[in-house]
């Protein structure tokens, strides 16, 4: 090699720049972090909006289930054939009613009203049903007791007439929360003409003198992870109990 | 600069990447927000179209009450511009008007099997479409933004019920003059009252002349004739109180009861007619002398003071039809005059001369269904409808 040429490498390699081991080293942590932070941000975020829309969802079907059984009670009416009041069963955990809510041309007063039932079962879901044929009876549906097995309660959704789900994660009934949230609640006259509240209210003389329908659902909006709960409550009025 | 342009590397791209998908998640995650803010005032739309479509049957009952339609074309205004009122207790920025259709409409027809809306008149009943009975379909559908909210109802009116027993002619708290030079009988029965019951006068004190009532009439005299709460208790006259002054039927001077302009069916002809309660100053004289009410649509005069210190006279050859009251005294007659109905007086009764009283049992009945007081729900007969 000539002496020159050696020379300028030697010159070049010495005016070489680098990063040494502790700025490469610090350059990693802080990556790291900032990579970290990021990762976890977008979990977070990823989380949070799956949290949203679910509980948004949730929340939106108990709404508008809430709405739904609200104006379907406030609505019931008695059938003037029949020896029955216009709430034909009335338990904490189901209502059994006649109506004529939602029914085309039910603006005439011939019309007869049909009978619609709202039951929570165990697995947290609230289901409709209807006489769709109006035979004065809702099919495969123990309009008197609640199913105790769950292949019985599966069986009434399967096969109840006019079913379908309403309301899912109802907790009332879960056991966690203390004391237990009743669904249905009635305030009714007693025989000295003052309000009363019951849970359930048995007979036909009796139910006639209901006044109101208190609902109260809590719903998990967080369903399989720690509760989240919407508490949601409403009263119907009788429409068809008032005469002012 | 020369360090610089020899870098290398994927970091930013790595990190605009990452920056880029968390503010699609963040942006999408305000979508969502603002979506169930949507589905929130939605629903808050629907809970206040439903009430005001409630608000809706109220006016619509309040204004039956004010105007039953007992025929074509007499019923209340519920046409656009009236109910340009209504719709002005809704703020627009709380209320907003619906997409399409009006704010609120409201109708009302008769009960006729089948329904025929072109009917607004109580012409019938479900049974039989030329009995009016009192009872007309009231319909009030409400909008807002996209919601609507319909309701159907049969409403009622009532009427304010007398309670004033049939079968007595009259009742004085004092003595009952009568020897009017061989006019008796001056008390007959006109129209008697239902089977089983007999018409009688009532009278505290004494009569002075026997003759003065009908063969028919039986007279209790003293205590047998109790006293005036058994005729015309003071829960009645309150409540009639109440009712004038409610209607605009209630003075405190003779004149100017006498000089009211006609009201409805609450004065069909003014003046005396209908329901007049008249509360008086001390010594006052009120003459009645001319046609008030009939058959069809008797009335009740009230002459009230609290120190019975007032004259219900009777002036020049007319009629009264209906039930007169009064605290005072009822002077004899200045001239021939018949009341068809019912007198009562806390105090005496001079009824010498030509002045007759006619026990009429249609015009007692008919005092009971005479004023309507407001028009109520007929139970089990409401039900939403599907908006139109």
């Amino acid at each position: 090699m000539m002496p020159g040429i050696a020379a300028k490498k030697r010159g070049r390699l010495r005016r070489q720049e680098g990063l040494t081991l502790v700025e490469v080293l610090v350059s990693l942590i802080v990556l790291g972090i900032i990579t970290t932070m990021i990762i976890v941000a977008y979990f977070a975020l990823n989380r949070s909006y799956a949290y949203s829309v679910a509980s948004g969802k949730a929340r939106e079907e108990a709404r508008q289930g809430l709405a739904r059984m609200v104006r379907e009670i406030r609505d019931c009416e008695t059938r003037l054939d029949l020896p029955e009041a216009a709430i034909v069963r009335a338990r904490e955990r189901w209502i059994l009613l006649y109506t004529t809510f939602n029914e085309e041309g039910n603006s005439d007063p011939a019309m007869v009203p049909g009978l619609v039932m709202f039951r929570l079962y165990d697995n947290g879901q609230i289901w409709r049903f209807e006489d769709i044929d109006r035979n004065g009876d809702i099919a495969n549906i123990d309009e008197n007791s609640y199913p105790v097995s769950a292949v019985h309660q599966e069986a009434e959704r399967a096969s109840g007439e006019g079913g379908r789900s309403l309301v899912g994660h109802v907790v009332n009934y879960d056991g966690l929360i203390s004391p237990t949230p009743v669904l249905f609640r009635y305030s009714y006259i007693d025989d000295l003409g003052q309000i009363q509240m019951s849970n359930e209210i048995y007979y036909t003389q009796n139910r006639v003198r209901i006044r109101s329908v208190q609902i109260h659902m809590l719903v998990d909006l967080n369903p399989k992870h720690a509760p989240v709960y919407a508490d949601l409550m409403s009263t119907a009025q009788l429409r068809n109990q008032r005469s002012n | 600069m020369r360090r610089l342009a020899h870098q290398q590397g994927s970091g930013l791209i790595l990190i605009i990447g990452v920056v880029a998908a968390l503010a699609i998640l963040g942006a999408t995650l305000v979508v969502f927000t603002n979506n169930y803010q949507h589905n929130t005032y939605q629903d808050r739309i629907r809970a206040k179209t439903f009430n005001v479509a409630e608000a809706a049957i109220d006016a619509g009952m309040g204004a039956l009450s004010a105007k039953w339609p007992t025929a074509a074309g007499a019923g209340p205004d519920v046409s656009t511009a009236a109910l340009t009122a209504f719709r002005s207790q809704f703020t627009p920025e709380e209320n907003p008007d619906p997409v399409v259709s009006a704010f609120v409409n409201i109708e009302y027809y008769d009960n006729l099997t089948p329904i025929d809306k072109t009917i607004t008149w109580d012409k019938g009943s479900s049974t039989d479409p030329n009995a009016p009975d009192d009872r007309m379909w009231l319909v009030a559908q409400v909008g807002m933004g996209t919601k609507a909210a319909r309701i159907q109802t049969l409403v009622e009116r009532t009427y304010f019920e007398s309670g004033i027993p049939r079968g007595v002619a009259l009742y004085t708290g004092g003595n009952l003059l009568s020897n009017g030079g061989g006019n008796n009988p001056k008390i007959h029965i006109e129209v008697p009252p239902p089977v089983g019951t007999q018409t009688c006068i009532k009278v505290v004190g004494t009569i002075d002349d026997p003759t003065v009532s009908g063969a028919d009439i039986v007279q209790l005299t003293g205590a047998t004739a109790g006293t005036v709460e058994d005729v015309f208790p003071a829960a009645l006259r309150a409540g009639l109180t109440a009712l004038a002054k409610t209607h605009g039927r209630y003075f405190t001077s003779v004149s100017a009861a006498e000089n009211s302009p006609p009201n409805g069916t609450w004065s069909p002809a003014g003046g005396f007619s209908g329901l007049c309660v008249i509360e008086v100053p001390n010594g006052t004289s009120c003459r009645l002398q001319s046609v008030y009410n009939s058959e069809a649509e008797p009335g009740i005069l009230m002459l009230l003071n609290k120190n019975a210190d007032c004259v219900l006279d009777f002036g020049s050859g007319s009629d009264y039809w209906g039930v007169l009251y009064t605290d005072g005294w009822v002077d004899k007659g200045h001239g021939s005059y018949e009341v068809h109905g019912m007198v009562v007086s806390a105090s005496t009764v001079d009824i010498r001369g030509t002045c007759d009283v006619s026990y009429n049992d249609k015009v007692i009945s008919r005092l009971s269904a005479r004023w309507s007081l407001n028009v109520h729900l007929v139970p089990n007969t409401w039900r939403e409808l599907r908006p139109e």
